[in-house]
């Protein structure tokens, strides 16, 4: 019977199966260790690359408060970490910045990269909501409107509702405002946890007369 | 054969790929795998797979109750209770569990050291990192150092995530102006009141149905519950009187108060005002201008007399003298203690304006003389001695109530002191000693009620130390029919009149849609309506309900008016008349209601982006809660 091998039978099985299957358990293995190795390596690498980007910009945090200068540290979250969380929310932080300084181009120029950079659905739209304040505020109501149909994140339903009445009512269009404000109470009572505070729309909506 | 032979192969080539796929996972996520399969605690939700545990929510619970009991309020157990939700407190922690998914996937990330650099400045005290400190800290949220520097990181990059989002919000002038004509809009409003207190009169009310009423709630009409107490207690004061301070130790303290005096910090200063012209950060650039000028060799004093707005220092060289701690408001002090002799501050906000501090050097005062300080030296001995007899006979007292548990006597026998009686207190009494929350949870206690024992301890405000045990309990009694009859009587004369008012408000209302003229019906009813033309939503003079009601009707057109009905907290009813809307005028608002909505709405705008991206967050998540509203 097969099961009783002489010792020179086994070494001759074993020596088959070996030319048989060695070749591709020497290249499993060594591939297995090169994904480890490849994996490690890589996930030190984001990390530490991700660490630096957020000393880059405590940096640029701490400069802006302080008054020192900020250039050299916006131009390596510019060209080093271009897209990165941290990269976005220096935009994010300059185009404050410019609101501050009623330069509305520079400030939606900063909003509108943010949120062209940004891999980051809710953060670009954060940008675009913003994008479109700014919009509204120079009375390009169109654009202003258009930033606004382009937010997808739910969570921004009722504010983008908001905004687009006021616009609509800038543009001297009560009825598509009226219509805004219902659709923004609305989005409201869908949302069952933490329900956003809309005492203002509602104050807005009560404040029209009906046209019917 | 051939075929065969391949297959063979292949089958090979699938388990070792597939034994090489199971050292992978091992090597990536360590042992940690494995726990995977292994029992685990009791998990209260899972964000899109990340648990939150039983034990997590209780920890952030508990930290929440120490927050409350830290603000030394007069809480009870059950008012924690109602403070500290679980509910919200889960609903908190699933928020930040998606902020830290959020933080993750954009990326954010803080080295170790620099999370540790945190951790130390936080436990910090004079003279560096306080490891004890640190430990006790740890300790009393149930962290080790590795799980609590884990949860620092999640801390840290979560709020990286907040304030980037938060921070970075505006409000533009145009949104101010849209919200704030329409928050400070004036509405013309009238309204009628039926008055539940007025009509109560033309409700009836027969001794039968006053016997209906009481057989029915009997057990609304009992007396209260109350209790007679045995006290022992003892004056601190009658502990001070033979205190002696020896003059070694009055020599001893004085010499510990020489060497520990601190020397006088002397002082200068830049100041810039801030006004509607230059904001705070304008001043702070300015300031870190001039600082730098200075630190490039430009002198402070003439820097000082150059550009500082403070008229009693600004000759001097800004010059402000010498002058130990207390003495500036708290941001210039800890500035300024923080230098060393010669160095110059940042920038430093007061309610002044903006600041830039330089120390000019350290003085040390002469001492005072032994003589000008020992009576103030040993009254303060002599206090701290009687805190520490005090202390020992709280701890007496204690201890003694406790030995001899359902007995007073030998408390008071050892020490000389008379058994006193506190009668017919209810839990609701607020006099005397029962105005202190310690002493009614001491006397109002399971153990006192209850198993009879004697009270534990208490130090009362009075700095008496006391013991008490119950004596007599007076169990609730039904009180007469008689007794309460008149009472009885109010109560539906007053129901009986909310019916009344709700009944015809809402006959005139219908009368009012139906055209008929206000003052009509009015007249009908004896009664006349009340007006506030030009109302604002923060005004005064108009009953709340009439007012949030008057602020949710909708405008009416020209010539038009918008009718409807608010309830009053006493149940009078008022018919409500919208005449006018009128949207404010922005430009001609006031300067400080217009600085007061600039300040609100612009506060509000942060907070708003990131509860827009928080709610989109739980949208896109997989959250699975338990339902806490329900105990157990």
């Amino acid at each position: 019977m097969a099961d009783y091998l002489t010792d020179e039978e086994q070494a001759d099985r074993l020596k088959r199966w070996w030319d048989q299957n060695g070749t591709a358990l020497v290249v499993g293995v060594a591939l297995a260790v090169a994904a480890v190795v490849g994996w490690r390596y890589y996930q030190t690498y984001t990390t530490n690359r991700d660490n630096d980007a957020s000393a880059a910009y405590m940096a640029y945090l701490e400069a802006r408060e302080t008054g020192e200068p900020t250039t050299d540290l916006l131009a390596t979250l510019d060209s080093e970490y271009t897209g990165s969380g941290y990269h976005v929310f220096a935009l994010l932080h300059r185009a404050a910045d410019q609101v501050e300084e009623e330069d509305w181009e520079e400030a939606l120029a900063y909003l509108e990269r943010a949120a062209e950079l940004t891999d980051s659905q809710v953060i670009a739209d954060t940008a675009r909501y913003r994008a479109a304040k700014v919009l509204y505020q120079l009375g390009r109501l169109d654009q202003a409107l258009a930033q606004l149909a382009k937010i997808r994140s739910a969570g921004f339903r009722v504010d983008v509702a908001e905004l687009s009445g006021d616009i609509h009512i800038a543009n001297d269009d009560p009825a598509a405002a009226r219509a805004a404000y219902v659709a923004g109470v609305e989005a409201a009572g869908q949302e069952t946890a933490n329900p956003p505070n809309i005492e203002l729309l509602e104050l807005k909506l009560s404040s029209m007369v009906d046209q019917e | 054969m051939v075929m065969q032979k391949m297959r063979a192969g292949a089958q090979g080539l699938a388990a070792k790929v597939l034994m090489g796929l199971v050292v992978f996972v091992l090597a990536v996520t360590g042992f940690g795998a494995i726990q995977l399969f292994s029992g685990s605690e009791p998990v209260v939700a899972s964000v899109n797979g990340d648990d939150i545990t039983e034990r997590a929510l209780q920890a952030e619970v508990n930290a929440h109750r120490r927050a409350y009991e830290d603000l030394g309020q007069d809480l009870t157990q059950e008012m924690l209770d109602s403070l500290v939700d679980r509910g919200a407190v889960l609903a908190a922690m699933i928020d930040q569990a998606l902020l830290a998914q959020a933080a993750d996937d954009l990326g954010l990330s803080m080295a170790d050291e620099a999370v540790q650099a945190r951790l130390r400045a936080e436990f910090a005290r004079q003279g560096g990192f306080d490891e004890a400190l640190f430990r006790n800290a740890l300790a009393s949220v149930g962290h080790t150092p590795t799980s609590f520097h884990a949860e620092r990181f999640v801390h840290e990059v979560t709020g990286q995530l907040r304030r980037g989002l938060s921070d970075t919000a505006f409000l533009t002038s145009r949104e101010l102006r849209r919200a704030s004509e329409v928050v400070a809009q004036k509405r013309d409003i009238a309204w009628l009141t039926f008055r539940v207190p007025s009509l109560m009169d033309e409700v009836e009310v027969s001794d039968e149905e006053i016997a209906e009423h009481y057989d029915a709630y009997q057990e609304n009409y009992v007396s209260e519950e109350r209790f007679d107490f045995d006290l022992v207690r003892m004056p601190r004061s009658s502990l001070e009187a033979d205190i002696e301070i020896g003059e070694e130790e009055v020599v001893a303290a004085y010499e510990a108060e020489v060497a520990d005096a601190e020397p006088l910090r002397r002082a200068a200063h830049i100041l810039l005002e801030v006004s509607d012209e230059r904001s705070p950060e304008e001043a702070e650039r300015i300031l870190a201008g001039a600082r730098a000028s200075i630190l490039a060799g430009a002198s402070f004093g003439e820097k000082a007399r150059e550009m500082s707005e403070d008229p009693g220092t600004a000759d001097d060289g800004g010059d402000l003298g010498p002058s130990g701690r207390g003495v500036f408001p708290a941001a210039f002090e800890e500035a300024l203690w923080a230098l060393a002799p010669g160095e110059l501050s940042a920038p430093v906000r007061t309610e002044f304006g903006v600041h830039l501090i330089k120390l000019i050097s350290e003085e040390a005062e002469d001492p005072p003389t032994l003589a000008e300080r020992r009576e103030e030296i040993t009254a303060r001995l002599r206090r701290e001695e009687a805190d520490r007899r005090f202390q020992s006979v709280l701890d007496d007292f204690d201890k003694l109530a406790f030995e001899e548990e359902d007995s007073l006597l030998g408390l008071a026998g050892e020490f000389g002191l008379a058994i006193e009686p506190l009668d017919g207190a209810t839990r609701r009494t607020r006099e005397g000693l029962l105005a202190e929350k310690a002493v009614r949870d001491a006397l109002f206690s399971d153990e006192v009620l209850v198993e009879g024992y004697n009270s534990s301890a208490v130090a009362t405000a009075d700095a008496e130390a006391l013991v008490a045990r119950l004596r007599t309990r007076h169990p609730p009694l039904q009180r007469p029919l008689e007794e309460v009859k008149e009472a009885v009587r109010l109560t539906l004369k007053e129901f009986g009149a909310r019916g009344l008012a709700e009944q015809r408000a809402l006959r005139a209302l219908e009368e009012l849609t139906g055209g008929k003229a206000p003052s009509d019906v009015s007249g009908e009813h004896g009664l006349s309506w009340e007006r506030a033309d030009g109302f604002r939503i923060d005004g005064q003079g108009v009953p709340l309900p009439v007012a949030e009601l008057a602020f949710s009707m909708k405008a009416p057109g020209p010539g038009e008016r918008n009718t409807d009905l608010a309830r009053l907290d006493d149940g009078s009813q008022a018919i409500v008349l919208l005449t006018n809307v009128a949207l404010a005028d922005y430009g001609a608002l006031p300067e400080a209601d217009r600085e007061q909505l600039a300040t609100m709405f612009a506060s509000s705008a942060g907070p708003r982006d990131l509860a827009a991206m928080l709610r989109t967050l739980r949208g896109a998540a997989s959250i699975d809660a338990k339902d806490l509203s329900d105990p157990g």
